[in-house]
């Protein structure tokens, strides 16, 4: 909500008018129109950029280096091909606004790589920014220079952010930039010289302080000049920090700990080094130039860690460096390691307990149906009740049947699992919180979700058991068939928000229902049904729980498993409930997004993703307990009539409604596209839920009549 | 579907798949061994006889009031009318008269028993269908009936409530009133339960023009009771052969109309359970009125039973016209004694109607044909 110009209109106008009138048929109506225009003010406020200026749109937000960052007009002004340039307002590159060099690639979009330029721009201004800037995109046609300015009412907040984790980490792995952690941290500034190193600077009072700040310190381009670092000025940089920079990349990056109290000398000053010296080898090994420094570290042995080869006016000498601190120098393959456990840990772990207390909830909702207590004695109201199954089942004798074929057999249910648990990679639970933002996002999670079926038939299969074959079988033809429908509703998705990566699809939804994508125009609206009911399909649920139906089958693919394999089985089943719910939130419902919150004051706070999440949780719950709803309430299909549906309705009903979403995308003129909005809002949203409540209202009147006891 | 069916060419490569006797949905011990090509199957051959017990053995080395307990074997889903076949077949041996409250009893609780009959079979149907919740809604309505029954006879399922000249015993106090209150709550149940499952459209896609039964077919197959009737035959041994006190009550007989599909198809054998339901509730107001005007007594009990001959007595049971034949040789035990029932029947029916039926509808067929697996073997 950032502007308000229709609403302070309406307002005048209201007041204006009400001293004018006094009768009372007159008041109502006018109270009417002005709620009517209030509204339509709430409405434009909280939809995107403003009809009026040629730069509707510019994404991501957050920028980083090596971004491609996208320019939209609002309509199709561009000319492709025409030399280009894109200016921020409030950047500045010296004294100038900065300006880089774009390219047209549509009629409606520029786009341009956030380079070192822009980067060093951001790094010059102290790092991190979050700046206010209005964007002016110039062409130059035939000689002729067109100007399209953004809305100066509503600059774009634009997040200029420092370099993240996996960044930092590939510059762990350079080598020179280590080797530069290294002569720091002892305190040295050498340079290649004939025969050797020559020590430009001893550091003798060593700032520790001052030396790990710079680890929080933006990104420094390597260009920066002694006029930039403003030497010896007041707020400048030290000279010798200045020479501490990493003049051929970045700021140098520490990869050691100081575990012991550190000295106030350097290490290289309290053993003798000193400025002039030439370090000619350290530990036999002869230093032709600094980088080689990087392979030498080991970080142990005794009192003395290195032994450095010096010519010291001609004369050689041996000085041994003391061991001060402890640096290690953690592999790369250890930092990756650690950080994938971190984050594995931290999404897989509470994945069982999703699916847990799902199954709990499932159970809970299923009495609540039925007219049945359903579980309340494990923990408080049942709720640990799926822990004690799932110990039952681990404590199980894993049982493998003599004539199943026992390697597919042990390794099908690990297949599903891993099938589901990647998925959990890209769902975006907030823009801060997602452990893989691929730009394939979407094709990943549609891809990944097919090795269930693999699993399925595998297990199915190698049973050798014949009910086993048939669920599989069953399982096999139904997961392949819904899977066509399911990915073809997704894509009108990507075509609406122009990227497969479940963040951007986020962001290019807005917090307010007719903001997301279901209600963008009507084709979306139906192919969240088509996703929503392939998905049930894939998902094993009823009404399309052939694979297993126990009437039927027994206990279809997984018949014969027993014990924790057979507990992977349901548990990948519910966890699934939960996946759906967050994929049809993040493509149809808007994921995290917060009514009336901008994009990018909700990525700059804390609390608001904290909100964003719960938000998006609970759009995640809603579907999970209409999925299981329906499966409570509906009878089976049979495997003809599932087949006939697939094959017959959804896949030729998925492609048309793609082919009608691509259309309105070209079509639809600006000013129609909140008008189509609201009234598939309306239409779709408001009036169903409108006579459902009425519905689930009669049915409560009734209920006395039809649940007293007869009998007391 | 039937168009797929009838254009598929074997391919020769049969499975055989061997479902029950320990089955979900069989409804009890029974065998079905499934020639199939994949979904498909060629048959299925019923192989009965897991839960035979000897029943009519027994009948023949224990009184004629002794053997009344072994009667709710027969058919424990529905023993009542087990009870008042053999009731029935005794005292027309023996010649024996009821007493008109005795009859009106016996009548009121062949009623109730025939709803809670009908409410397992049309809940476990909808059940292997694969909706799970329309079962534990009817199967609370059926939990009521069992209330009351266990009020007048102390028994939930296996009753042994009816006797030779009569019934155990008379209504407890406040039992009528408790009765009428619940049928009053059971009508609109009816109704709900129809908007629940019986009109869902899956459920009606699922069991329309599947294995239709033709009326000449139902009569040369032997189907009796509801089966029957959802051919289009209009027979109700109650109103055709009446007995007991069944001719005093108005009451009509559903018969299949082919509503949704075919007549004959599963989803009449289906709906008319569903609108018995509503005669048996009629047929019980009109009992509990009637029956206040009857005489105290409630059993004529024979002091000697050792008749001679031979008699067969029918009854309207749930799963159709429950048949007993009794020859007496003079003695206290009878000489030889035979029930005939509907389950037996519907065997040939799922053998003959299984070719070309998918391996989910077979379930549906056993279910909409109400098998309850001791009435085939006994």
């Amino acid at each position: 909500m950032t502007r308000h110009p229709i609403r302070g209109a309406s307002l005048r106008c209201s007041s204006l008018a009400y001293s004018r009138t006094r009768r009372s048929s007159r008041l109502a109506l006018l109270a009417a129109r002005v709620s009517g225009l209030l509204l339509l003010a709430v409405l434009a406020a909280c939809s995107g950029g403003p009809p009026d200026a040629a730069i509707r749109d510019f994404r991501p937000l957050q920028i980083e280096r090596d971004d491609k960052v996208i320019v939209e007009a609002s309509g199709d002004l561009f000319t492709v091909g025409a030399p280009t340039t894109v200016t921020f307002d409030k950047i500045k590159s010296g004294a100038v606004p900065l300006t880089v060099p774009g390219r047209a690639v549509a009629r409606s979009r520029v786009l341009f790589d956030a380079d070192r330029a822009l980067e060093r721009a951001i790094a010059l201004q102290g790092g991190h920014l979050v700046v206010k800037t209005g964007i002016t995109v110039e062409q130059t046609v035939e000689g002729q220079k067109k100007e399209f300015k953004s809305a100066a009412s509503n600059p774009f907040e634009v997040d200029l952010f420092p370099h993240s984790l996996h960044k930092v980490a590939q510059k762990l792995a350079d080598r020179a930039s280590r080797a530069a952690g290294l002569w720091t941290w002892l305190g040295l500034t050498v340079e290649a010289a004939p025969g050797g190193l020559l020590v430009k600077d001893v550091v003798t009072k060593f700032d520790h302080e001052g030396f790990f700040s710079r680890f929080d310190a933006p990104p420094l381009d390597g260009k920066v000049t002694a006029a930039e670092a403003r030497i010896g000025q007041p707020g400048g940089m030290t000279e010798g920090e200045f020479a501490r920079l990493d003049h051929d990349g970045d700021q140098v990056i520490a990869d050691y700990e100081i575990v012991e109290e550190p000295v106030s000398d350097g290490i290289a000053a309290s053993a003798g080094l000193a400025r002039g010296d030439l370090i000619v080898s350290v530990d036999g090994k002869a230093m032709a130039s600094a980088d080689e420094m990087a392979g030498l570290w080991k970080g142990s042995g005794g009192e003395i860690i290195l032994q450095v080869g010096v010519q010291r006016g001609g004369k050689p000498a041996t000085i041994g460096l003391p061991r001060f601190g402890r640096p290690t120098e953690i592999p790369i393959w250890l930092i990756f390691g650690l950080c994938m456990a971190a984050a594995a840990t931290l999404i897989a772990l509470p994945v069982p307990v999703i699916g847990g207390l799902i199954v709990v909830w499932e159970r809970k909702i299923s009495a609540w149906m039925q007219s049945r207590v359903g579980p309340n004695r494990v923990g408080p109201n049942g709720w640990l009740q799926w822990l004690a199954d799932g110990l039952k089942l681990i404590m199980k004798e894993d049982l493998v049947p003599a004539a199943a074929d026992p390697y597919l057999f042990k390794a099908s249910p690990y297949l599903a699992f891993i099938g589901l648990f990647l998925v959990f990679m890209v769902l975006p639970f907030t823009g801060w919180f997602i452990v893989a933002d691929l730009n394939i996002g979407l094709l990943f999670i549609l891809s990944v979700t097919s090795l269930m079926v693999v699993s399925i038939i595998m297990g199915g299969w190698s049973s050798n058991s014949k009910w086993s074959l048939l669920g599989g079988m069953r399982s096999a033809a139904q997961i392949i068939s819904y899977e066509l429908p399911a990915s073809v509703a997704l894509l009108g998705i990507a075509a609406l928000a122009g990227s497969l990566s479940t963040e951007t699809i986020v962001g290019s939804q807005g917090g307010a229902p007719w903001n997301w994508f279901i209600f963008r125009n009507p084709f979306t609206f139906i192919a969240f049904f088509i996703y929503f009911i392939s998905a049930l399909a894939e998902g094993n649920r009823t009404p399309f729980d052939l694979p297993e139906a126990e009437s039927e089958l027994v206990s279809g693919y997984n018949t014969e498993y027993s014990g924790f394999r057979f507990s992977l089985f349901p548990l990948v089943e519910w966890v699934n409930l939960f996946v759906i719910g967050a994929v049809a939130g993040t493509l149809f419902l808007g994921g995290w997004r917060i009514p009336g919150v901008s994009l990018a004051s909700q990525d700059a706070s804390g609390w608001l993703q904290l909100a964003g999440f719960l938000v998006f949780l609970f759009k995640i719950l809603t579907i999970v307990f209409v999925i299981i709803w329906i499966r409570w309430t509906l009878p089976r299909f049979r495997v003809d009539q599932m087949m006939n549906l697939c094959w017959k309705f959804f896949i030729p009903i998925s492609f048309a409604l793609f082919i009608g979403t691509l259309v309105f995308i070209w079509l639809l003129p600006p000013w129609l596209d909140m008008a189509v909005r609201i009234v598939t809002f309306l239409v779709g949203g408001c009036a169903p839920t409108y006579i459902f409540i009425k519905k689930v209202q009669y049915n409560r009147s009734r209920y006395q009549e039809l649940r007293l006891n007869p009998l007391l | 579907m039937s168009e797929v069916i009838f254009a598929y060419e074997t391919s020769g490569e049969e499975m055989t798949l061997n479902m029950g006797p320990q089955h979900p949905s069989t409804h009890g011990v029974i065998r079905f061994i499934i020639k199939t090509d994949g979904e498909i199957m060629h048959t299925a051959i019923p192989d009965v006889g897991y839960l035979h017990r000897s029943i009519e053995g027994i009948a023949e080395k224990c009184t004629y009031e002794g053997f009344m307990p072994y009667t709710d074997r027969v058919d424990y889903v529905c023993a009542m009318t087990a009870n008042h076949a053999w009731a029935a077949a005794v005292e027309k041996l023996a010649d024996i008269k009821v007493p008109e409250r005795g009859e009106y009893l016996r009548v009121i609780t062949d009623e109730l028993n025939r709803i809670s009959s009908h409410a397992i079979g049309v809940g476990a149907m909808a059940m292997d269908i694969g909706a799970t919740t329309p079962f534990m809604y009817i199967l609370r309505e059926r939990e009521y009936v069992n209330d009351l029954l266990e009020m007048i006879c102390g028994a939930r399922l296996t009753y042994n409530y009816h006797r030779v000249g009569g019934v155990g015993w008379d209504m407890p106090t406040g039992w009528r009133d408790k009765c009428l209150r619940w049928l009053d709550h059971f009508e609109p149940i009816i109704d709900e339960y129809n908007r629940l499952i019986c009109l869902n459209e899956l459920f009606i896609k699922r069991l329309a023009n599947l294995a239709v039964v033709t009326g000449e077919e139902a009569i040369s197959y032997g189907m009796v009771g509801p089966n029957l009737r959802a051919s289009g035959v209009d027979f109700d041994v109650r109103r055709d052969a009446p007995y007991s006190v069944y001719g005093k009550f108005q009451f009509d007989v559903p018969i299949g109309k082919g509503e949704m599909g075919t007549v004959g198809d599963c989803w009449d054998r289906y709906y008319v359970r569903i609108e018995e339901w509503k005669q048996s509730v009629r047929i019980l107001r009109q009992a509990f009125d009637q029956i206040e005007k009857t005489e105290k007594d409630f059993w004529n009990h024979p002091k000697k039973l050792k008749p001679k001959g031979d008699a067969y007595a029918r009854v309207e049971a749930a799963r159709g016209d429950m048949g007993c034949y009794v020859v007496g040789d003079g003695t206290a035990n009878a000489y030889r004694a035979r029930f005939r029932t509907g389950s037996f029947n519907s065997m040939k029916v799922i053998q003959d109607k299984s070719r070309g039926l998918m391996v989910a509808d077979l379930v549906a067929l056993i279910a909409s044909l109400d098998i309850v697996a001791p009435e085939i073997d006994r």
